[in-house]
């Protein structure tokens, strides 16, 4: 079917797709319509990972990219797998890039952590499950892909051991329980 | 035994990333001095040698009686009874 103009504004012929990408952005659509799922990316780690620094550190293989639209925002998921002793302290945070997001306010020498206390209150054979869900505001234009990821930091450092996706103990056993990890990343137009 | 805790073993003060028990994918962190793969595999050999040499001693504890147990045994039986009664444990898992 040929594309036609009618007088009464209205345009018959068009085919599903026949519009160029791109032609329509979220700032067409009418107030109200949108918040529909842009892009997902997503990663999930499978191996252990220790971490015994005294200071802002990634988490390796816990990272995830995505290129988002202006305007658009981002909605994290973080779930992660974490075993350590009763003894120490650590804590870990959520990264947009460089910036840490989802985390408390500054207050004195008080880490400011996405999840912090980190430490088993069960036993050495023990691990728990830790999750975030936060909507973010990137502030990027499309053009640059952004990273988000994951970060430890074990405050008492050396002998204040954090272990990803396993127990302290790690026996060969039933109670030496391997787990999961993983990043989310969903752009949510506006 | 896990690579960090070779490294500890080695060295209580360094601070590394360890990703996927990897010995290639060790970071050092803090200025740590780097120990070399065959150091810490023999410190992993070292102590896995020093872990499985005290079986005996995580076995006997497992299964000696609670302490209030044995203060009871103690105060019906005496030391005679309560030494009797821990032999069992230590008889049925000797020093290897």
């Amino acid at each position: 079917m040929a594309l036609a103009f009618a007088g009464n504004g209205t345009i018959t012929g068009l085919s599903v797709g026949g519009l160029p990408d791109g032609t329509v952005d979220a700032d067409t659509l009418a107030s109200g319509v949108g918040g529909k799922i842009l892009q997902v990316a997503s990663t999930v780690k499978l191996d252990t990972f220790t971490y015994n620094t005294a200071a802002w550190g990634d988490v390796t293989g816990m990272s995830v990219s995505l290129t988002p639209a202006s305007g658009t925002k981002v909605l994290v998921t973080c779930c992660f797998t974490y075993g350590t002793s009763s003894t120490y302290n650590a804590s870990a945070r959520l990264m947009r890039d460089s910036t840490e997001i989802c985390v408390g306010n500054a207050d004195g020498s008080r880490p400011q952590t996405t999840w912090g206390g980190l430490y088993s209150s069960l036993s050495d054979n023990h691990v728990h499950n830790y999750s975030m869900t936060f909507l973010d505001t990137h502030g990027a234009n499309g053009s640059t892909a952004v990273t988000y990821k994951l970060q430890f930091n074990s405050h008492d450092g050396t002998a204040g051991v954090m272990y990803l996706n396993r127990t302290l103990n790690d026996s060969n056993n039933n109670v030496g329980a391997r787990g999961t990890s993983t990043i989310t990343v969903m752009e949510i137009g506006a | 035994m896990d690579i960090c805790t070779a490294i500890l073993a080695i060295n209580p003060k360094a601070q590394v990333s360890v990703n996927a028990e990897d010995y290639d994918q060790i970071t050092w962190h803090g200025g740590t001095a780097v120990i070399s793969k065959a150091d810490i595999q023999a410190k992993q050999a070292e102590l896995k040698t020093a872990y499985d040499s005290a079986k005996y001693q995580r076995d006997r504890k497992a299964e000696y009686p609670s302490i209030e147990d044995q203060l009871d045994d103690l105060y019906h039986n005496g030391v005679d009874g309560w030494k009797a009664t821990i032999k069992v444990t230590k008889d049925k898992y000797p020093k290897g």
